[in-house]
């Protein structure tokens, strides 16, 4: 018996070792490549909220109060401990009998938190905010052999720090710190039918800002309410544009001024093996403004919101599976030649994903994510697959609390 | 419990490749979907593209002139003459000294033609002036210095008749019986080739080594005979018009004599920073002399001013586009040039570039004879067809 327990020892150990050399190589490969999730509505507004950057939230359907995002989250953190977060995604553009696939990998974000005295803990971290990452080609323009193949890469990210103070062991305030910047590069390529390019037009945009977030949370073994702030944000974005490389840079400055957000989430725990979370994020970004030389105008986007229901069952003691669905419409409309009339994009989503416990080292979280995103003039299915690698000082036995 | 467990691991295995087989079919259906370029999203960007704006040139000025170029280094050799055009070979060898001529028994000259149906008769008779090949025409032995007689200077005494008829023409030619000064002559100067029926045969030069002018030498050497073979080291036609029937202010083209048309259009109209689509330079020449159904027709650059330096005004020697010219039997097609890269040149690089318009030439201009004329006006005249693109719009508008 004893040698049986022995052995079954010897496998788990290897079996978790094999789990984590294959994330450390996927986390690389991800921090490898260049390019960034992609949608085939990126190309329009600032891009694509990108989700949380945390495998064990985004199977929970992403209810962004209950994860790093909130700066009030870190209730009783008793050890440093950092997480690194890969995603990779999959989508399938569907638009007028044409389909066209998208894949990418990439690196999701970075956190770092560490306890302080006094029941405070200091945190920081990096996450991307928006995506504006595309690949679009034209149809052929008439009577010529070319097509206008648009790339855009890029995306405005947060670069965060905060200090956050645990009080009476269950609730939690705190204060972040976030430098807004980022940038664009869009090459708008002539290709020939016969492969190459004869010329490129190139849009670049840098964005920067600054900006803080103030969030708290209450966190017990049965119920847990969290949620933050985030004030208006103004960024300066700076667009250089090169046409074909032989004409001198245009530049031009703009201020963009985007409205407050709101997150908040709820979570249940009826029995010790089960938790069920709700989130709401609230986005009214129509009143979102644009300052160029010429005077100040609407970027045309919408107040929207953004609901989310997840579940978290624990098979045993370390192996627990997650489940949830969400549902929000983006920010801004689609687009289409010759029609003005609003086209809203709804995204509907599915989000499942589980934890391994990687002894002496904390666990990886794993999350996948079916997105379903309409509009009346196209439709994605986008799969993502997240995995993040949770490093805590100490191992322990992972309980369930909100943040670390 | 043993063949239980081995049921239980083969059910697993045939899990196993069905899983496989799936996981495999939605992979080549994702690839596929991967891999194509179609135009899904391109909508998104519709209120950024500004579209393709359309634009006919008349040329606001145009030129012609005629040229006696250099025709050596060329793959053929024109030898013949008619109404229009008369042209003449000049040949020369190099190692004529290093054999004992004494021993020599025969001497041949041995030329190859492209068209062997084609017949002519021809005299050869000694050059009397230095060329170079580089630059020989009608009227220059070389680049600086003209021959005495325009169509090259050359001593009565005749070295060879002969007809080239079939692939080759191999005739006996007299040098050994020749007195020195004659032969070191013929050795400096070359001869000259003189058509003598009317007509033109083409002639393979010397860029092949297989078919180049040559001189076939048989001499003893040791009381064995022997042969030797000499190819020609230069070699070039001389050419002239004989009557072109043109106006003074036709537009001609056409190669042999070089007859190159100047096009000037402004282009300023078109935006500095928009992509040129398309920028077509389409006419209908009239065809006034032709000696092949294919005719090439390059368009060059000019980086002169052709108002201040007229035929002397410099271009770019090698031409940014072509255009193959079949000539129909009614003559009522169009000639297209396709001068994108050219007009996005001018228009892109304004301000260091200056569009001192185009030249259009025969390609090359020793190609096989032909005389294009381009009409100045009307329907048939010079018209530059351009679409350009804008660029995009700024993400935030």
């Amino acid at each position: 018996m004893r040698t049986f327990q022995i052995l079954d020892c010897r496998l788990q150990i290897v079996r978790s070792r094999v789990i984590l050399t294959s994330a450390v190589c996927l986390l690389i490969s991800a921090f490898a490549c260049p390019s960034i999730a992609q949608s085939f509505f990126n190309s329009r507004g600032l891009g694509e909220i990108t989700p949380s950057g945390d495998a064990r939230i985004a199977a929970l359907a992403e209810p962004s109060a209950l994860s790093t995002l909130n700066p009030g989250i870190f209730v009783d953190l008793n050890q440093t401990s950092f997480r690194v977060t890969a995603i990779g995604t999959a989508i399938l553009g569907t638009q007028g009998g044409n389909s066209r696939l998208l894949p990418d990998a990439r690196p999701a974000a970075f956190d770092v938190a560490t306890p302080l005295p006094f029941g405070t803990c200091l945190f920081g971290g990096i996450n991307q905010k928006f995506s504006q990452d595309f690949d679009v080609w034209s149809e052929s323009l008439a009577d010529t052999a070319y097509r206008r193949h648009i790339i855009g890469r890029g995306g405005i990210y947060a670069l965060r720090a905060g200090l956050a103070k645990s009080l009476f062991d269950k609730v939690c305030v705190g204060v972040e710190f976030n430098h807004v910047m980022g940038g664009s590069r869009e090459k708008w390529r002539f290709e020939l039918e016969n492969g190459g390019y004869t010329s490129t037009d190139t849009i670049e945009v840098d964005y920067a800002g600054n900006t803080f977030k103030v969030g708290g949370s209450f966190q017990s073994r049965v119920f847990s309410l969290a949620g933050y702030y985030e004030p208006p944000l103004n960024l300066s974005a700076h667009r250089y544009k090169r046409v074909h490389g032989v004409i001198e840079d245009s530049t031009r400055t703009y201020a963009l001024s985007l409205p407050h957000s709101l997150s908040f989430a709820a979570a249940f725990s009826p029995v010790s093996r089960l938790g069920v979370d709700l989130g709401l994020t609230l986005n009214p970004w129509r009143g979102a403004t644009i300052t160029r030389d010429d005077g100040v105008s609407d970027l045309g986007y919408k107040n929207v919101w953004r609901g989310s229901v997840g579940a978290e069952y624990s098979i045993d003691s370390i192996h627990p599976v997650r489940l949830g669905y969400s549902q929000q419409t983006w920010y801004y409309n689609a687009g289409m030649y010759g029609r003005a009339d609003p086209m809203p994009i709804t995204e509907n989503g599915i989000h499942f994903g589980t934890s391994v416990p990687i002894p002496k080292f904390g666990s990886l979280d794993i999350s996948g994510e079916i997105l379903f995103r309409n509009s009346p003039v196209l439709k994605e299915a986008a799969g993502r697959l997240m995995l993040t690698l949770a490093y805590s000082e100490a191992w322990a036995k992972r309980t369930r609390r909100w943040g670390y | 419990m043993k063949r239980f467990a081995i049921a239980e691991c083969r059910v697993s295995i045939a899990q196993v490749l069905t899983s496989g087989f799936w996981l495999l079919a939605s992979a080549a259906l994702l690839l596929s979907s991967a891999c194509n370029t179609l135009p899904v999203g391109y909508d998104q960007l519709g209120d950024r593209v500004t579209g393709t704006a359309d634009t006919t040139l008349l040329p606001d000025s145009a030129s012609s002139y005629a040229r006696y170029v250099p025709l050596g280094g060329s793959s053929i050799l024109h030898l013949g003459r008619d109404t229009s055009y008369v042209s003449r070979l000049v040949l020369r060898f190099s190692i004529l000294d290093t054999m004992n001529l004494d021993s020599i028994t025969s001497f041949q000259l041995v030329l190859h033609q492209r068209d062997t149906l084609a017949t002519m008769s021809f005299i050869c008779r000694p050059c009397s002036s230095e060329w170079t090949e580089s630059g020989v025409s009608w009227r220059m032995a070389d680049s600086f210095n003209h021959w005495l007689t325009p169509g090259g200077d050359f001593l009565p005494d005749t070295l060879a008749t002969g007809t080239m008829a079939g692939d080759s023409a191999m005739i006996n030619f007299r040098y050994a019986g020749l007195d020195s000064a004659l032969q070191a002559t013929i050795r400096n100067c070359g001869i000259g080739i003189f058509p003598q029926d009317t007509g033109f045969v083409v002639i393979h030069s010397g860029v092949s080594t297989t078919t180049a002018p040559r001189l076939r030498v048989t001499y003893t050497n040791s009381g064995k005979q022997t042969q030797r073979v000499i190819n020609d080291i230069a070699d070039a036609s001389l050419i002239d018009t004989v009557a072109t029937r043109s106006q003074p202010f036709d537009l001609l083209v056409g190669s042999g004599v070089a007859f190159r048309t100047w096009l000037s259009f402004n282009i300023d109209s078109i935006p500095a920073e928009a992509t040129i689509a398309r920028a077509d330079l389409k006419f209908k020449p009239e065809t006034k002399y032709r000696r092949t159904e294919t005719i090439v027709l390059g368009a060059s650059r000019l980086t002169e001013s052709f108002s201040l330096k007229g035929a002397y005004a410099r271009y770019e020697n090698l031409p940014s586009s072509y255009a193959t010219y079949v000539v129909p039997a009614d003559s009522d097609s169009v000639v297209t040039i396709d001068i994108r890269s050219l007009v996005q040149l001018w228009t892109g690089r304004s301000d260091t570039l200056h569009n001192y318009g185009l030249l259009i030439t025969a390609s090359p201009e020793w190609s096989e004879l032909f005389r294009l004329r381009i009409p100045r006006s009307g329907p048939n005249a010079p018209t530059l067809e351009i679409q350009y693109v804008r660029p995009p719009e700024d993400r935030f508008k």
